[in-house]
């Protein structure tokens, strides 16, 4: 894969995120607008409250003030772009996790703050003069204006409220919708409803924050005044005060939903834009014209440093089964024009092969670290006899009971105790001193290793933060499986399609192979039935992945359904087909 | 705004087109109960394991008489407070409330009785306010239910839905005694679906591409039954995933898309239609403005969702392209049932109103659409009720059915018990269609349910089967026609 093809995929991403970042910075005068509407309000001055609201909005002091904020929106846009880009990192325990985000979770939590704090220092200037500034003036003294301290606190309250909830434990990852519908009733639908919740979510916070405000609120205020010497304002001292100053908590509430609708919005934006279907090409242009690159659908499947373009790939592949994409199929199953080799899909079919049995063997691996499952092996390892075999051994032994042969070979089973406990009788009666030393130490070690490990697990905190939790890794797996879920149901409709469009039959080389993996997948997805992953019972990722990929083999053995003798010599393969063939798969 | 662009309206059927060139309803006869297909199990919901009491609980007496095992317990004495807690308890505080009213059940004590019948009032009051401040969100009964189902006389049906598998041989069939039985070829296995939850059931839908999966629509929510092999008894509620979203029942319509990825769901009480992702738990709302959605069809590839509303508004969703819908009006009425063509090419669908069938075509818009002539739905048939040999037939359609193989298609009527079968031809950019045959059921039986048996790998025939108002399903084979 050429940096070229890597940096025209992150050129399509940047895109995005630029849009991303444009939109965000529109909300801004567009949430700007709805406050002032909103505080702003005169019943007896409609036309009044209308014109003077945006007349503030198009005058050159507000578009200077709102300034910062708009910087800081364009910095959390960066940042909120570099973790959407990202590959995701598996952070195995909790102190690894620390290590690895904290740089990353500090820098968010500051830009949190800071957009809060520039939304409550940008919106209090339109408000009651008795909110506006820092300082007022009282009894002939400069005092410092707790009112307007309250409203900044409330701002920066939110900015970390928002980051605790959203952005703490969960790192901003694109949520792909189940259907594509158009970008903007998307964002419209998104408007409405993130300006109708959070004025509902911001309530119980604002109310908690003036709560904590009447508790601590005099100690800051006292801080300030110190700081700025200025004298102390006891305004909003008692709880009463606070209590029944109505129009500040409403100022603080609205304020507060402002700020979670900015921020919820942004990262929606993030998401929507990141998350719409691209669609690549399947072949390139043999005349490419000079700074006009082309990402084939290939290409863009191998792209693990951008994990965003590749699952976009499977995405595309996975909407190549509808009929509007009948000529993109087309594409897949045609010959090359010269040399006539199916260069396209086999391409396809060994990069997708590739990226399934990558993720087969990760999830095998992470399957055996699972403790309940190492303890009960679920399929024996030893071959059981088949009935005529053992009918077989019975009759020969009959026979030879009968005549009277004697026989030769003891049961295996009281063969292997036999041996094991006359070699051990045998090393008890030639002790070394140096073998007897070197025992006693294997002993010490092995008793300080144990306690070691009981108080890894008994001393509480210790295993929270440097264990690892069990099947933390399959679980990490499955949640980034969305991808194997399109590339399933995507290969199964391109081979299901292909008994009638494929002309020259190019899919039935690759086909045994496929119907291969996904029985192996399927398999081992099975094995995770009953097992209990990070305490959940039911892992919707791991419900999705499985029933995917059964959906995908009963959608290639329907159609092939008639000539799996012809794909397969293996009856043992055959018959467990059979059963997806009657539909009577358990 | 998308959904006004096109406001394409269905010119009315006599002015443009004569009817003389409209398709008419077949005159000939045939005696359906002749043939016989092996290995088809025999259903009759009438005699089945019915139960008078669960029949007449299920749906059309209250919740009172539905708890049998009440009915069956003595009353003993007991005080009355202590009465209405343990109704609360038991079934809710609507239920109690109704209990403290009752000046029987209160004795003496008329103050606790006076004091629920204040706040009964008082909450009936706000609820009157409520649906007139907002119309839409009334609550439904069980008579819009049965206006808006594609099943005739749906709430004294036996038969309330067959829905055959899309890819194996098995058939759904919800009775009115809120069970879904599962036939296949085996016919000495009969498993039955059973839940408390389940009431009402207006539709079903066999998951593409899955062993049995089975989401059935009912008033409460979707029901979605994942049956293993070896079941054969009754099962609970734990088995069943119910699928709810606020504000949306009674359920009028549940269809799966031709992969098995998407549900997508209707209820006459919401304006939304909503598309589930089952695996996940998550849903998206298709939002409109305007009024309830009551039936939906997806078409066979896919590519088109058909939503009628309860008014004369239908919409067809374009799933490929952006999901972006075409609005349709019909004169009046409302759309009663609709199907599509194998093909996806041709919905045809009939109004509540009008004895007509009309058609709507959907590919290969850009070649032929040109600015002059607004796309319009054709009427194909004249449905009117005709007498053929002291038979009725005909008159206001109630349902239709096209089968899988695009050549015959099955319309029943509300007041006459005969099935009209026509038979289609569809070519490249045209359907042509021709009277066939009609069939009628045993002495005054007249068809509840039609549909046709899916086509798959073990299954080429065309096979109508047909619930009748008995209790009777019928399978009627085309193949020696």
């Amino acid at each position: 894969m050429s940096a070229a093809t890597v940096l025209e995929c992150k050129k399509l991403c940047l895109y995005r995120c630029l849009t991303a970042v444009a939109l965000s910075i529109m909300m801004q005068f567009f949430l700007l607008t709805v406050f002032l509407l909103f505080v702003n309000f005169h019943i007896f001055h409609l036309l009044n409250w209308i014109t003077e609201t945006f007349s503030l909005m198009f005058s050159f002091y507000t578009w200077l003030s709102i300034m910062p904020l708009i910087s800081a929106v364009i910095i959390y846009g960066i940042l909120l772009g570099k973790s959407h880009l990202a590959v995701k990192q598996y952070y195995g325990t909790r102190f690894k996790w620390l290590l690895g985000t904290i740089v990353r979770k500090s820098l968010f939590l500051m830009i949190h703050i800071a957009v809060g704090f520039l939304t409550a220092w940008l919106y209090a200037r339109y408000l009651h003069v008795d909110y506006r500034s820092l300082v007022y003036q009282c009894y002939g003294m400069e005092c410092i204006n707790s009112y307007y301290l309250f409203l900044v606190g409330s701002g920066i309250s939110a900015g970390c409220y928002y980051f605790l909830k959203e952005n703490l434990r969960h790192e901003p990852e694109v949520e792909y919708p189940i259907i594509q519908e158009n970008k903007i009733v998307k964002l419209r639908s998104l408007l409405y409803s993130t300006m109708y919740k959070s004025l509902m979510k911001s309530f119980v916070p604002s109310m908690c924050y003036a709560f904590a405000f009447w508790i601590f609120g005099d100690i800051i205020n006292a801080r300030f005044a110190r700081f700025f010497d200025l004298e102390m304002d006891t305004s909003l001292s008692s709880f009463f005060s606070v209590l029944t100053n109505l129009r500040i908590l409403f100022y603080s509430w609205i304020l507060q939903s402002q700020i979670l609708s900015n921020m919820n919005l942004m990262q929606k934006f993030f998401s929507i834009l990141l998350a719409e279907e691209m669609q690549f090409v399947i072949e390139k242009n043999p005349v490419v014209t000079e700074g006009q690159k082309e990402v084939t659908l290939v290409e863009a499947l191998t792209m693990t440093q951008v994990p965003i373009i590749q699952t976009l790939a499977a995405l595309d592949l996975f909407n190549m089964t509808g009929t509007s994409a009948a000529h993109r199929r087309k594409e897949i199953y045609a010959l090359s024009i010269p040399g006539g080799h199916p260069y396209n899909w086999n391409q396809l079919s060994s990069q997708c092969l590739a990226i399934i049995n990558a993720f087969i063997d990760d999830l095998t691996t992470s399957v055996k670290n699972i403790s309940t499952m190492k303890s009960t092996p679920l399929f024996c390892q030893t071959d059981k006899p088949t009935a005529t075999e053992a009918a077989e051994k019975i009759l020969l032994r009959q026979y030879n009971e009968t005549y009277g042969i004697r026989r030769m070979v003891s049961e295996p089973p009281t063969a292997n105790i036999g041996s094991s406990s006359t070699s051990g009788g045998v090393s008890s009666t030639t002790p070394t001193a140096v073998q007897r030393i070197n025992e006693q130490f294997e002993a010490i070690s092995k008793q300080i290793e144990q306690a070691l490990n009981t108080a890894f697990h008994t001393i509480p905190g210790v295993f929270y933060m440097f264990g690892e939790p069990d099947g933390a890794r399959t679980v990490f797996l499955l949640s980034n499986s969305q991808i194997i879920v399109w590339l399933t149901q995507g290969l199964a409709g391109i081979c299901a399609e292909s008994l009638v469009e494929d002309k020259y039959g190019v899919v039935q080389v690759a086909l045994p192979q496929i119907i291969r993996t996904l029985l192996k997948l399927k398999n081992e997805l099975d094995k995770l039935n009953n097992v209990n992953l990070n305490g959940k019972k039911l892992d919707r990722n791991l419900i999705t992945l499985k029933n995917s990929v059964r959906r995908s083999l009963y959608k290639i053995v329907s159609v092939f359904g008639d000539y799996l003798r012809d794909l397969f010599d293996d009856p043992m393969e055959i018959r467990s087909l059979q059963c997806f063939v009657s539909y009577q798969e358990v | 705004m998308v959904s006004l662009q096109d406001m394409s309206t269905i010119h009315s059927p006599g002015s443009s087109s004569p009817r003389g060139r409209l398709c008419v309803l077949p005159q000939r006869e045939i005696q359906s109960s002749t043939f016989r297909l092996d290995y088809y199990p025999e259903i009759n919901i009438n005699c089945d394991a019915f139960n008078s009491t669960s029949i007449a609980g299920s749906s059309l007496a209250s919740a009172k008489c539905s708890d049998s095992w009440r009915n069956v317990l003595v009353p003993v004495n007991e005080g009355i407070l202590k009465r209405i807690t343990r109704t609360f308890f038991e079934s809710g505080f609507a239920e109690a409330l109704n209990e403290a009213r009752d000046t029987q059940v209160s004795g003496g004590n008329t103050m606790i009785s006076s004091v629920a019948e204040f706040t009964f009032r008082t909450l009936e009051f706000f609820k009157r306010v409520k649906s007139k401040v907002f119309p839409h969100m009334k609550e439904q009964g069980i008579a819009s239910i049965a206006k808006h189902s594609e099943t005739r006389d749906w709430i004294r049906s036996y038969i309330r839905c067959i829905v055959w598998h899309p890819n194996c041989f098995k058939i759904a069939v919800a009775g009115m005694d809120d069970i879904v039985r599962i036939y296949t070829d085996e016919p000495a296995i009969v498993p039955v679906l059973k839940s408390s939850s389940q009431k009402w059931i207006t539709s079903m839908a066999w998951r593409p591409y899955t062993a049995a999966e089975l989401a059935v629509g009912c008033q409460k929510g979707i029901c979605l039954w994942t049956m293993d092999n070896n079941m054969h008894i009754t099962r609970s509620t734990s088995q069943a995933i119910f699928l709810k979203h606020p504000n949306h029942c009674p359920i009028t319509s549940v269809q799966w898309n031709s992969d098995g990825t998407l549900l997508a769901s209707a209820s006459i009480s919401d304006t939304d239609v909503i598309i589930w992702n089952v695996d996940k738990m998550q849903n998206t709302a298709l939002k409109r403005v305007g009024p309830p959605c009551s039936l939906l069809k997806w078409s066979p590839n896919s590519s088109c969702l058909f939503s009628s509303t309860v008014t004369n508004v239908f919409r067809v969703w374009s799933c490929e392209n952006k999901w972006q819908p075409e609005r349709w009006t019909i004169t009046q009425g409302t759309v009663q049932s609709a199907c599509w063509s194998p093909c996806g090419g041709f919905l045809l669908f009939v109004t509540s109103e009008e004895s007509i069938l009309y058609r709507l075509q959907f590919f290969e818009e850009q070649i032929f659409q040109n600015g002059s002539s607004p796309k319009q739905a054709l009427p194909v048939a004249d449905l009117s009720k005709i007498t053929v040999d002291d038979r009725e037939l005909g008159g206001q359609p109630q349902c239709v059915a096209w089968d899988p193989n695009g050549l015959y298609l099955a319309i029943t009527f509300k007041d006459t018990p005969c099935i009209a079968i026509f038979s289609t031809c569809v070519q490249k950019f045209n359907l042509s269609i021709s009277p066939a045959c009609f069939l009628s059921g045993n002495g005054n039986e007249y068809p509840s349910y039609v549909c046709f048996q899916s086509k798959h790998r073990k299954n080429n025939d065309t096979v109508l089967t047909i619930g009748w108002s008995s209790g009777r399903i019928q399978y009627f084979p085309f193949g020696n026609m």
